[in-house]
């Protein structure tokens, strides 16, 4: 019961301390959506050019998906800024001593961080994400009082949209965090030695690994050799332009089930599985190191 | 000794070729008051921190019965400290603090610290980044009073505190804190502020600890003389560990001698412990 409790403050003490990235600022992009959306129809702003009236439906589950697209994007970015400082945060204002005489580890410290950015960050920024959806529904709807011919959105068949989209989405978002979990740990990683300057070096490091690379055996290998090879197929994920173009041009209602199970079949599970014990190993490493320094 | 809760042997730490702890050996009991005294660079704080699991080192460290590098995370259940820096994390709110030690800490008490709080301009909403030098000593001191720690140490607690806040905090520490089972243990170079309470003194120079004593054994092995002009020399003569003018008087002190045979010499007393520390830490040992 006590390791339990322990593990929700730590995820509190990250959630408190890195809010404004996860929290204000988002609701600041939502509040400020908001805004434009009363301010387009306030001051009369929509147009649709008559030659392309799409159906209201369309429109909202295109809309939905290009929300969770962005939202997901900034999480990428936030997450980014987050491994470039978290692990290495402590060391700020002498605050490790406090968390020294602290009876937890400093793996589990660690453990929590990457944990928060993991799984707590992103599901506030998914809960965000299916609000904006909710505000596109209202938008859509308000637009189809004003435009002609536009259609009216059942408010039912909305309601089922909403849930596909939003059950794939919360699995793309939790298969994206997967893929990406040893480039974060990396990130991360590198954040607990060098501070901020991870954010450079995450990307100097395999970059100066592939010219070295190129130097020594030059011509051997692929192009652009195997580090650059294997870094740019690992950099790739989700589905494919043909995937995309159909979730658009598609009549039909979207279809959480056709999507996800085409963006499974293009997992490489090996590849993810690698991925996972490897950013489990860099934790270890860096806590290892954490434990090795005061200030 | 058998009740130990520190025993430390051939403690030795060395930060690239240079060797900063030569090897300390000392034990700590239950229930008392320990000074922990030296000249900035002794070695005080490595050796704190070897205590506390905070950093390797050769030799033998035992606190409570556990290896305090191995197993840092469990000791600091039955162990607190505050070091010579504020630490405490500013982006809470001093009850955001309390709400997380609560869920952290096995043996941290809400109801206890918010208690040694009354009276204080600690409040609950402040947020720790705004608070002052005195408050944060204030709440960081309610904090480990609130831990139910047998041991607890502090690293220069007082550093930067105006008098008033530091007597406070000393006097706080005795009321709240100690007990027949708990110990404490200080450093400080205020020593005179604590000279009242230890009942142990440790001196350390250069990595070395050149005294260990309980303070009641400090008069029967160490006797201040302030000579008589006409007998300093008579005085010198005994070997002082320490000798010096002050205001045209010979002062000295004297390390285990014949207290008949100095009172003929002048006016006895026993050193204060910053004339002790004078005394013994000055760096060529011997008579000045």
């Amino acid at each position: 019961m006590h390791t339990l409790r322990s593990w929700r403050a730590l995820f509190v003490r990250e959630y408190l301390e890195h809010r404004i990235a996860f929290l204000w600022f988002p609701l600041g992009i939502v509040a400020l959506l908001a805004l434009s959306i009363i301010a387009a129809f306030g001051f009369q702003r929509i147009r649709v050019e008559p030659f392309f009236l799409p159906e209201a439906m369309k429109v909202y589950e295109v809309g939905y998906l290009a929300l969770l697209g962005f939202w997901l994007a900034y999480l990428a970015i936030a997450l980014f800024f987050y491994f470039g400082d978290a692990f290495n945060a402590d060391r700020r204002n002498n605050a490790m001593f406090f968390w020294k005489s602290m009876p937890v580890t400093d793996l589990k410290i660690l453990a929590s961080k990457f944990l928060s950015g993991w799984t707590v960050f992103p599901l506030v920024i998914f809960v965000i994400a299916m609000v904006t959806g909710l505000m596109f529904y209202v938008a859509v709807t308000a637009a189809a009082w004003v435009l002609p011919g536009f259609g009216l959105l059942n408010p039912m068949t909305a309601l089922g949209a909403f849930v596909q989209i939003t059950l794939f989405g919360l699995i793309y978002y939790a298969l994206t965090l997967l893929w990406y979990a040893p480039f974060f740990a990396w990130v991360g990683g590198l954040s607990s030695v060098f501070g901020r300057w991870s954010l450079p070096l995450a990307f100097v490091i395999p970059g100066l690994l592939a010219v070295i690379e190129n130097i020594s055996f030059f011509g051997s290998g692929p192009v652009g050799g195997y580090v650059a090879q294997y870094l740019g197929y690992r950099a790739q994920f989700g589905l494919s332009d043909a995937d995309y173009t159909l979730m658009v041009m598609n009549s039909l209602p979207f279809d959480a089930g056709l999507f996800t199970s085409r963006v499974l079949a293009s997992v490489d599970w090996t590849q993810m599985a690698i991925g996972l014990v490897f950013s489990g190993a860099v934790i270890w490493l860096a806590s290892e190191y954490r434990r090795r320094r005061i200030v | 000794m058998t009740n130990s809760i520190v025993t430390v042997r051939g403690l030795k730490k060395q930060f690239g070729r240079t060797e900063i702890l030569h090897g300390l050996d000392f034990d700590i009991p239950a229930g008392r008051i320990y000074g922990l005294i030296g000249h900035n660079g002794a070695g005080k704080t490595t050796t704190l921190n070897a205590m506390l699991g905070l950093t390797s080192y050769e030799g033998s460290v035992q606190v409570l019965g556990e290896d305090p590098y191995q197993h840092r995370a469990r000791l600091m259940k039955d162990v607190a400290f505050i070091s010579d820096v504020a630490s405490l994390p500013r982006f809470l709110k001093v009850g955001e603090l309390f709400q997380m030690l609560s869920d952290i800490h096995p043996n941290f008490s809400r109801e206890k610290a918010l208690k040694f709080l009354e009276g204080t301009d600690v409040k609950l909403g402040a947020l720790i980044a705004n608070l002052s030098k005195g408050m944060l000593a204030q709440l960081h001191l309610a904090v480990v009073l609130a831990i139910d720690a047998k041991l607890l140490v502090l690293d220069e607690p007082t550093l930067g505190l105006d008098i008033t806040y530091r007597k406070r905090f000393y006097r706080r520490i005795l009321e709240d804190y100690m007990t027949e089972e708990r110990t404490l243990l200080i450093t400080t170079h205020q020593v005179d502020e604590i000279e009242f309470m230890l009942t142990d003194i440790m001196f350390i120079r250069d990595g070395s600890l050149v005294l260990h004593m309980p303070m009641d054994q400090v008069p029967e092995r160490f006797i201040q003389l302030v000579a008589q002009p006409d007998k300093a020399e008579a005085a010198r003569a005994l070997k002082p560990v320490f000798a010096e003018t002050r205001f045209g008087q010979t002062v000295m002190v004297f390390d285990n001698a014949d207290r008949a045979q100095l009172e003929a010499l002048g006016t006895l007393s026993t050193p204060t412990l910053s004339d002790l520390f004078v005394a013994l830490m000055s760096r060529d040992t011997g008579v000045n």
